[in-house]
């Protein structure tokens, strides 16, 4: 049971470690803001800091009233997936307004343009 | 001014005073009837913008055929990407704007509607008996699956934005040129319809119905407003409250 527990700490701590690595290198590549890579950083370190101390996620699960600390995880984990999908729908809402501004403006400029040649 | 001399049908054509009222119609693969609509158009003595929402059929060279007959009357407005009906909308009503337009009427490009019904949704706009006209369809008259999508649209355009009309969904609208810079549309596809209704609510504009004459053909029946678009809109309506 203790080189089971072990094991997926292990696996934890070395997933979390390559995810940061990768943010780090998408980050330096220019291609997302500092804002996103530090809400990433800090998830990826609570990860750590859960698999290092399981009973910290117990301890919060009876402090909230939630039975298990796998269930509190659980939870905090479909909620945050949730917000960022609709964060996300929002997001690209956003894009698609913009693209159409674009193929407004275009399609107005361009018969503009064709009416001035006359 | 611009008096309409060619019409053929009725006799109350004759005197319409068409001078600033553009006629914006969104066409998406509308090559069977949009050259022969936008020509007939013309010769009634409105101005046409015609918005091609990036369709790939020869929807735009029928077009560009037209405007070398008639250059003054017609305005050919291409999108290069396929953005929705809400978007060509939006673009065929800011270029009308710029144009100087005086009134806007949206007519779709299926041949659905009769041109004889554009003359009666201007009435109470040029009588100032309203700043906003959406020209109802009779229900009865419609297929049993497009009467009850259309009926479930009026029922959540009443459940969203508060306001009762006779049919949320029509394609033939008009409205005042000096209120169009008052909508904030954000829809891209079919709830544009829905969201008209809206702002009208939002902006306490005037609003009155008139009943129009639908022509149902083979084209006219595969599009518009069926149960998906249906429940596309629904999902757009709930989004945008919790926006």
């Amino acid at each position: 049971m203790l080189e089971l527990i072990s094991l997926y700490k292990i696996l934890f701590i070395v997933l979390a470690i390559l995810a940061i690595s990768f943010v780090l290198g998408i980050y330096k590549n220019g291609k997302i803001s500092m804002k996103v890579i530090i809400l990433w950083i800090f998830l990826w370190f609570i990860l750590i800091i859960f698999s290092l101390i399981p009973d910290l996620t117990t301890f919060l699960a009876n402090y909230l009233g939630i039975g298990r600390g796998i269930d509190l995880l659980f939870i905090v984990g479909i909620l945050g997936a949730y917000y960022l999908l609709f964060r996300l729908y929002l997001n690209i809402e956003n894009i698609n307004q913009d693209i159409n501004k674009l193929v407004t403006e275009i399609a107005i400029f361009n018969e503009n343009r064709e009416e001035d040649e006359k | 001014m611009n008096k309409n001399m060619f019409s053929s049908e009725d006799s109350d054509d004759s005197i319409e005073d068409t001078d600033g009222v553009f006629i914006v119609i969104p066409a998406f693969n509308e090559e069977k009837t949009v050259g022969s609509i936008v020509e007939e158009l013309v010769r009634r003595g409105y101005k046409v913008a015609l918005v091609d929402d990036g369709s790939v059929d020869r929807t735009y060279e029928i077009i560009k055929k037209s405007k070398l007959k008639y250059p003054n009357n017609i305005f050919l407005l291409k999108h290069p990407i396929n953005r929705g009906l809400g978007a060509a909308l939006k673009t065929g009503m800011t270029f009308s704007l710029l144009k100087g337009a005086k009134y806007v009427v949206t007519f779709d490009a299926d041949g659905q509607h009769a041109f004889e019904d554009i003359k009666n949704v201007c009435i109470p706009l040029k009588a100032d008996d309203a700043q906003v006209v959406i020209g109802a369809r009779p229900f009865e008259d419609m297929p049993t699956t497009k009467r009850f999508a259309n009926n479930i649209m009026n029922l959540l355009t009443y459940l969203f934005y508060r306001t009762k009309v006779k049919d949320s969904q029509s394609g033939l609208r008009a409205f005042k040129a000096n209120i169009i810079p008052k909508f904030n549309i954000l829809s891209h596809g079919y709830g544009v319809s829905s969201e008209f209704i809206k702002e009208i609510h939002r902006n306490h504009l005037k609003l009155e119905e008139v009943s129009i004459k639908t022509i149902y053909t083979d084209e006219t029946q595969n599009k518009g407003t069926n149960i998906f678009t249906g429940m596309k809109i629904l999902f757009k309506m709930i989004i945008n409250v919790l926006k």
